[in-house]
């Protein structure tokens, strides 16, 4: 089970330091939106001589989006322009040819299929996707993940799910690279419990049944979740953008206030506010289990956590634990049973806090069991436990 | 069964052949002669009895697709398939034009006539290897065979199963099995869910053939069919749902590892099956 780094603008020194760490992550996942033709190679080289494995998104679905920008797309040859379902197989071979290009000049371990944004799983852009995959397929040096970027609503429907996954499960590729959109902006999300569980099957069929190395992108903490689902790995970057991913994150704004920094706790499987949280809970008499890390409680009470302390903190935290998880069995039940019992102790964590009068946002522990909830239905319904 | 054809019909149409049967007990879409030929001295020949419908100069014609797949049959040399003599084509016989093609007879009779009796495991995964390397030979010429079952399966000198008929279920109707339809000549107690789907919703591939070799072996080592297919009520809820007689093999004292195997070959879909057939022989191998 590993942990993978959303790359996101300017990050190359950063995500080499957090390279060398104890829970080194597997891999980086490159945005080719997030820096330019000069910048972009040595990002990739760097990542790649610091022993990770290097994936390109071609981000492809930004060209399905309305008012969508791909921002630096044309300084890779990535700027394919709109896509639409009804394209020829010629154009959809010519968006293959710049996504193979651009693979070539980065020097990437595997392939990412270009994809379009899917709404549903069985629209013509599912079936336009399944095409760039194939097609990827045939023309790849390299092992190929298909992309699949769709909204989590798509999930909703487990039987939608089944059929898409029949007709998925036909493309012979190495891996499978998903995204899920999900609505509003805001950080920390509460998921759809139903949504979220349908979202676990199917990463468990894709792997575990199916054999795929299945990459859950975007995915942050649920993505822990996920791989105790049987996901392969999971992915999250510095910013909350990195860590959920929406589709207004690709329509140009003007800039947005910086988020205020948070501190992510294992324990509590939560990341909490920086100030009036993370503090509080720390400088409590659970703090140190809360917080094991002596020196994270300290920048805490000195008041000097900053902002590039929590991208790298809760990275580390994240492949920490994605790490815990390989280490601890192979089976999928027994790291099923890991990370739910990692839910329940986090939840008892909060109630704890709560009992002391600690105030911590509600949302925390109601995403909490939301995700507990949603990854306990996934195993009684592939009776995985 | 309604039999349209006459075995004097058939002598006419085909006299280069000695006949040594009249009709076998006719299957559910065609009918089946022993004979012999001066190229083999025992085969069989097979005639789909539902007549061609001619093309728009009335000549008559074999479907763009079953011509195809036939043409692949006819190419694919393995011993676990059986191998298609002559044919297939078109002759008039009886008035009708019909598609015919012979195989080579196989002596050891057909599966189902060894079955009933649980049989030892390890021979049941002796029968399920050799039935999965039919079907990926069948599925490496592109061929799902869509009807593996007993009567479809010949036993050769070393009880090596030898899979028949193939392609024919090319034009069975695949229409909703009903409570009436149980048990008639018609009804396909070994298809998966997926060919009572509406034809178009689904794509068969080698996964639908996967799940009627589960079948086939659950019956092998429980002596039973593995959705009880003889009480009809709520047949299709159990085929869809998985609901398959799990206890039996509790009872027939079936390895972990051979029950992990047919939970995947019976899953209700294509998806939880496996994606490649080398995966499925891999772990059919992991069970010996």
């Amino acid at each position: 089970m590993t942990f993978w780094i959303q790359h996101g603008y300017g990050k190359g020194d950063k995500i080499t330091r957090l390279a060398s760490s104890d829970a080194a992550p597997a891999g980086v996942i490159l945005s080719p939106s997030s820096e330019s033709d000069t910048q972009l190679p040595s990002t990739s080289q760097l990542c790649d001589q610091a022993g990770l494995r290097v994936l390109l998104d071609p981000e492809t679905y930004v060209y399905s989006i309305d008012g969508a920008d791909g921002k630096k797309h044309d300084h890779h040859g990535l700027d394919v322009g709109a896509i639409h379902w009804s394209d020829a197989p010629r154009r959809m071979q010519a968006v293959v040819e710049s996504v193979l290009a651009v693979n070539e000049t980065f020097n990437t371990h595997a392939v990412i299929s270009p994809t379009p944004f899917q709404s549903s799983l069985a629209d013509g852009w599912a079936s336009m996707s399944l095409q760039l995959a194939r097609a990827t397929l045939d023309s790849a040096t390299k092992p190929v993940f298909a992309s699949v970027v769709a909204d989590a609503s798509a999930f909703a429907d487990w039987r939608a799910v089944e059929d898409w996954l029949d007709a998925f499960t036909t493309l012979d590729v190495a891996g499978v690279y998903l995204i899920t959109a999900w609505e509003g902006s805001s950080y920390p999300n509460i998921w759809d419990q139903d949504v979220l569980c349908n979202i676990f099957r199917a990463l468990h069929r894709l792997s575990v049944l199916n054999g795929y190395e299945v990459l859950w992108g975007y995915s942050d903490i649920a993505g822990i979740a996920g791989l105790g689902a049987g996901a392969d790995g999971a992915a999250a970057g510095w910013y909350l953008s990195l860590r959920h991913w929406t589709r207004d994150k690709w329509i140009p704004r003007d800039g947005g206030r910086q988020s205020a920094p948070r501190v992510m706790s294992a324990p509590l499987m939560s990341p909490l506010l920086a100030m009036g949280e993370a503090d509080v809970a720390s400088g409590s008499r659970i703090g140190p289990n809360l917080y094991p890390d002596a020196s994270v409680r300290q920048a805490l009470a000195r008041n000097s956590w900053g902002v590039t302390d929590a991208w790298y903190q809760h990275l580390e935290v994240l492949a920490e634990m994605a790490a815990a998880i390989e280490e601890h069995s192979a089976r999928v039940g027994d790291r099923m049973e890991l990370v739910l019992g990692w839910m329940e102790a986090a939840e008892d964590w909060l109630v704890q806090l709560e009992d002391m009068g600690v105030a911590v946002q509600a949302v925390h522990r109601s995403r909490l069991g939301v995700l507990r909830h949603a990854l306990l239905r996934c195993a009684q319904e592939e009776r995985i436990l | 069964m309604d039999n349209p054809i006459s075995d004097a019909a058939v002598a006419d149409a085909f006299p280069d052949l000695t006949f040594s049967s009249t009709a076998l007990s006719p299957g559910g879409m065609k009918n089946a002669y022993r004979a012999s030929s001066p190229e083999c001295d025992d085969l069989v020949l097979k005639i789909v009895r539902q007549p061609l419908e001619p093309d728009e100069e009335g000549r008559p014609t074999v479907p763009e697709r079953l011509r195809r797949e036939l043409e692949s049959m006819a190419r694919v040399s393995h011993p676990r398939v059986v191998r298609i003599l002559s044919g297939p084509d078109v002759r008039v016989i009886d008035g009708a034009t019909r598609l015919w093609y012979t195989e080579p007879f196989v002596s050891g009779g057909d599966l189902s006539q060894h079955l009933g009796e649980p049989w030892p495991e390890s021979d049941v995964l002796e029968l399920g290897a050799g039935l999965m390397e039919g079907a990926e030979v069948l599925w490496s010429a592109g061929i799902v065979h869509r009807d593996i079952k007993p009567a479809n399966i010949a036993l050769d000198d070393g009880r090596a199963p030898v899979l028949l008929d193939l392609g024919i279920a090319l034009v069975t109707d695949l229409s909703s099995l009903t409570a009436s339809e149980m048990g008639s000549p018609r009804t396909d107690r070994y298809a998966a869910p997926e060919q009572f789907e509406p034809r178009g919703r689904v794509k068969l591939d080698f996964r639908t053939d996967l799940f009627a070799i589960g079948m086939v072996m659950f019956e092998a080592l429980c002596g039973c069919h593995a959705f009880d297919a003889d009480h009809p009520d709520g047949y299709l809820h159990r085929l869809f749902n998985g609901e398959w007689e799990r206890h039996r093999l509790r009872e027939v004292a079936t390895s972990r590892d051979t029950m992990a195997l047919l939970d995947r070959l019976l899953a209700p879909r294509q998806n939880q099956r496996f994606r490649l057939m080398p995966q499925a022989r891999d772990a059919l191998e992991g069970c010996r």
